[in-house]
């Protein structure tokens, strides 16, 4: 099920029998959507799609004008180092290039390129920081570049602060939450790993992760003042993204991650857009061959790994799986791709009839009850004990007194009941003892003073 | 030698030559899929449609699995110990009732 | 054998485990299992108002599985908590030979197991046509698109025969989830957010369909069938293409194998769909679209339609022709383009979309 070439609708093509359709000069390198493109070509189409779709005059240079103050435009590149986002990269350098030549030195926006380095959280061979140096010595970067760009490597540990409190969530038999307060326990900082840890199977541990990662990165475009957060999600990548997040229960996500609009995040406005949404997954693959992208890329090194070692479905997690769906699609019905991201695009958040209630995880406010709902359709009632053996099997099993678990003691102990939404619940419900999560996070002011992502590489 | 009853129900009778009940030997110490890889070779009469029984070495999902009358979830899947006489059943879920 | 508290029962402590609920992951005994699943449809039946006290009622019965899973179920739950209800087994024949003849065996034993009235209505009596004869003149790849429309206007038609204006069907989770990404992956705005209802109607039809196992796993039904030894019958309809490899199904089964919950966590996402709104346009024009309405608990509906008849066959329609009409006429002059599901796609098309989507290699 791993992701092969031959199943792309994009097509390398060995020997050129055939002339690009654009320029009708080069012999083409590459068949996509029914066009024979060269190597020139194919890139300018490419970067054609991202202009079309960052058209606004905010990302176009501004000439100073007497007596106006010129407003600079900052924007975030969230640079995952897989292929997408490093397509991105290309794209965008090169179109703050050509801005330099055409307007002597001067750019429409600052580009900041954040990278959450994953690295830390697993074992891995693999160093976040170097690829980063290889990647600006391959742009010159440093070397008396024309572009200004910056780079800032965040460590994910930085989603917890000193301020945060850190408490630990139970879930009982009647899926309400409750933190229990022994926080006095908890001197030493939570590290994202131990957070992970604490997950149930891999695909709580991605659905966790995937959430902390992108809370991570909207904090940083705000401390690192950014109005703009661009994601180098390829069409397949939205597509697979509708149903994933379906999948886990996380519906009322999908129109917001979907659509690039301008969100509110701590009263601020961040303009969040996907400029690769047009392009297919293996339009992308092709474009980064072109230029050889793929040596920077780190998560084709971790999930090639990790896929090579599950090859068995049944260890997958539920991304990987969607992600192998769509991948595998993409060859001969790329026209399902763009109608789930069609229909994707639009469907709304649902409003809240929970008076705003927030999920104490994944800070979503709550559309309705999900106690409520798995109440009416779980029922956790015994048969009647009626015979003497089973009666005395009971007494045996009493007897025993198999371990307690933490959500038993909760009986005992009870602590405060949260709210928490029907994913992060289906998640966590698993976990035996207690998850032990940041539950009360710092204001808006401790995390500009405490959120420290280092200074730019 | 371990004697095996085997039963194909909800439809999957039908790869392996429309018989619902069978009966297999197989070595001492054998376990579960040791059984499904010696009912892929001598009893499924296509080969092509091996991925309707086994996907990716496995039970392919959607095909319920009882050992005595108890799912075999609980019993170990794949790495069960069979033993004498054990009933078998194979269910097929996929299909519309 | 020996008592071993490992292997209890996650609920009574006091019988062995023999099965795993894909729902809540805990293990069960036989006893605890029944407990569960019946009670937990009985809960959704009264939250969703399904019925009330006198009603007569039409059970779908294929002889499936699913089928008679929800008669046993509902004559059990009828008596125990006394709905008041009136049963009755409605089967359609299709006119498939070898593939129908066998279920609507099964179906007659049911009646006699069941001990409720059985009404069988065959597409060749209320069509003039056999699947059998359809398929001929029409080819395999629209059979299942033909048999759709032809079967709710069946169901609908036989239970409006007797009288009876609710008709129940055994559709699972299973089946829900699928329906929801199935929905998903085709675009289809119109059926989207009320791919999770429970209670549907087509518009023009009097007759209302409920599904009591919405929140049931379709393992669990195959497990209580199997313990409860229910006599059902099983087998892939001769014309569907290769039902074992449907890719939305396997797909489905692929996610269940790795989390189980996700069923109902598909189900829970189809229930708080919602589409953005559309921006008002001046002329509003009417579509007679085949829109599924939601019934509401109290029985009231949300569209108001006056009873037309079709003018071909007297079936109740919102239309001058009723859908099956239309497309048995099509037929009858070997032209087959007309629109059959809410929007101009023709029958050609949405057979091939589902055609293709469902011979998608997994």
């Amino acid at each position: 099920m791993a992701f092969t070439d031959s199943d792309a609708t994009s097509q390398r093509i060995s020997t050129s029998q055939n002339i690009c359709q654009r320029c009708k000069n080069m012999g083409s390198i590459c068949f996509s959507r029914k066009e024979y493109f060269c190597k020139d070509c194919f890139l300018r189409f490419i970067r054609g799609k991202q202009r079309k779709l960052m058209m606004e005059d905010k990302f176009k240079v501004q000439y100073p004008q007497k007596g106006v103050e010129s407003v600079s435009q900052n924007v975030m590149l969230a640079l995952s180092m897989g292929s997408s986002s490093l397509v991105l990269f290309d794209i965008l350098f090169n179109l703050l290039l050509e801005q330099t030549k055409t307007h002597r030195g001067r750019q429409g926006f600052h580009l900041k390129v954040v990278i959450v380095d994953e690295s830390t959280l697993s074992d891995s061979d693999y160093s976040v920081r170097d690829k980063v140096e290889e990647l600006k010595e391959a742009y010159g970067i440093d070397h008396n570049c024309p572009v200004d760009v910056s780079f800032k490597i965040v460590d994910p540990n930085q989603f917890i602060l000193d301020s945060d409190q850190v408490g630990s969530i139970l879930i009982d038999n009647d899926f309400q939450s409750y933190i229990t307060g022994n926080n006095s326990e908890d001197t030493k900082k939570l590290t994202i790993t131990e957070i992970l840890d604490q997950t149930p199977n891999r695909s709580s541990r991605e659905d966790i992760l995937e959430m902390v990662i992108y809370q991570l990165l909207i904090r940083t475009c705000l401390v690192i003042n950014c109005q703009t957060i661009l994601f180098g999600h390829s069409m397949t990548k939205l597509a697979d993204q509708v149903i994933s997040l379906t999948v886990r229960g996380r519906a009322s996500l999908i129109g917001k991650r979907l659509t690039d609009a301008v969100e509110i995040h701590n009263g601020s406005e961040i303009h969040i857009i996907h400029p690769l949404r047009d392009v297919l997954k293996s339009e992308v693959v092709h474009y980064s061959e072109m230029l050889q992208l793929e040596r920077f890329n780190v998560m084709n090194q971790k999930k090639a790994a990790d896929l090579l070692k599950s090859k068995v479905n049944k260890s997958m997690t539920v991304n990987e799986l969607t992600r192998s769906y769509f991948d595998s699609i993409e060859g001969d019905y790329s026209e399902v791709v763009s109608t789930v991201v069609k229909i994707g695009t639009k469907l709304d958040q649902l409003r809240s009839t929970e008076h705003n209630k927030r999920c104490i995880v994944c800070d979503i406010q709550l559309s309705s009850d999900p106690k409520h709902w798995l109440e009416n359709i779980t029922v956790n009632e015994p048969a009647p004990v009626v015979t003497e053996a089973d009666i005395n099997n009971l007494r045996i099993y009493s007897e025993t007194c198999l371990l307690e678990d933490d959500a038993s003691k909760l009986v005992m102990n009870p602590g405060s009941e949260v709210d928490m939404c029907y994913a992060c619940l289906t998640s966590l419900q698993d976990i035996r003892s207690a998850f032990r999560w940041p539950v009360a996070r710092a204001s808006k002011e401790q995390i500009l003073d405490e959120f420290t992502i280092g200074d730019d590489i | 030698m371990l004697t095996i009853n085997v039963e194909f129900l909800g439809g999957l009778d039908a790869i392996f030559g429309h018989v619902r009940e069978h009966t297999v030997q197989v070595e001492d110490g054998s376990n579960f899929r040791e059984l499904t890889q010696h009912l892929v070779e001598h009893l499924l009469k296509d080969r092509k449609d091996e991925d309707v029984f086994i996907e990716d070495g496995s039970i392919r999902p959607g095909i319920l699995v009882l050992i005595n009358d108890t799912d075999w979830e609980l019993e170990g899947e794949d790495e069960y110990e069979l033993q004498d006489k054990d009933l078998i059943t194979f269910t097929s879920t996929l299909h519309g009732g | 054998m020996a008592f071993n508290p490992k292997t209890a029962c996650h609920l009574c402590h006091s019988r062995k485990a023999v099965m795993k609920r894909p729902k809540t992951l805990q293990k069960l005994c036989k006893e605890c299992f029944y407990n569960v699943f019946e009670t937990e449809i009985h809960n959704t039946i009264i939250s969703a108002n399904l019925f009330h006290k006198g009603e007569r009622v039409a059970i779908g019965a294929s002889g499936g599985k699913d089928s008679t899973v929800l008669a046993h179920i509902l004559k059990t739950l009828n008596e125990r908590y006394d709905y008041g209800l009136e049963l009755v087994l409605l089967s359609i024949d299709e006119g498939i030979v070898g593939y129908r003849d066998d279920s609507l065996a099964t179906v007659k034993r049911n009646k006699e197991q069941y001990q409720m009235p059985l009404e069988i209505v065959s597409y060749k009596e209320l069509y003039s046509w056999s699947m059998d004869e359809i398929v001929a003149c029409a080819g395999i790849r629209s059979s299942c698109t033909y048999c759709g429309v032809l079967r709710r206007q069946a169901l609908d038609r036989g239970a409006a025969r007797l009288g009876i204006a609710h008709v129940v069907t055994g559709h699972n989770a299973d089946d829900m989830a699928e329906t929801v990404l199935m929905n998903l992956l085709r675009g289809d705005v119109n059926r989207l957010e009320s791919s999770t209802n429970i209670i549907t109607q087509s518009s023009g039809s009097p007759i209302k369909r409920s599904k009591p196992f919405k929140y049931t796993y379709e393992k669990e039904i195959v497990l209580y069938a199997h313990y409860k030894k229910l006599d059902y019958f099983s087998t892939e309809c001769t014309y569907a293409p290769e039902a074992f490899r449907g890719t939305a199904r396997t797909l489905l089964k692929s996610l269940e194998a790795i989390k189980p919950s996700c069923i109902i966590d598909i189900i829970q996402s189809g229930e708080n769909f919602k589409l953005k709104p559309k921006k008002q346009r001046k002329n509003v024009v009417k579509r007679n679209t085949a829109q599924e309405i939601e019934v509401r608990g109290d029985g009231s509906v949300s569209l108001n339609k006056d009873g037309n008849k079709c003018e071909s066959c007297g079936y109740l329609s919102t239309n001058k022709i009723c859908k099956a009409c239309i497309l048995l006429k099509g037929l009858e002059s070997s032209r087959a383009k007309v629109p059959i599901e809410g929007g101009n796609i023709a029958i050609d098309g949405a057979a091939q979309v589902t055609k293709k989507l469902e011979t998608l290699s997994f």
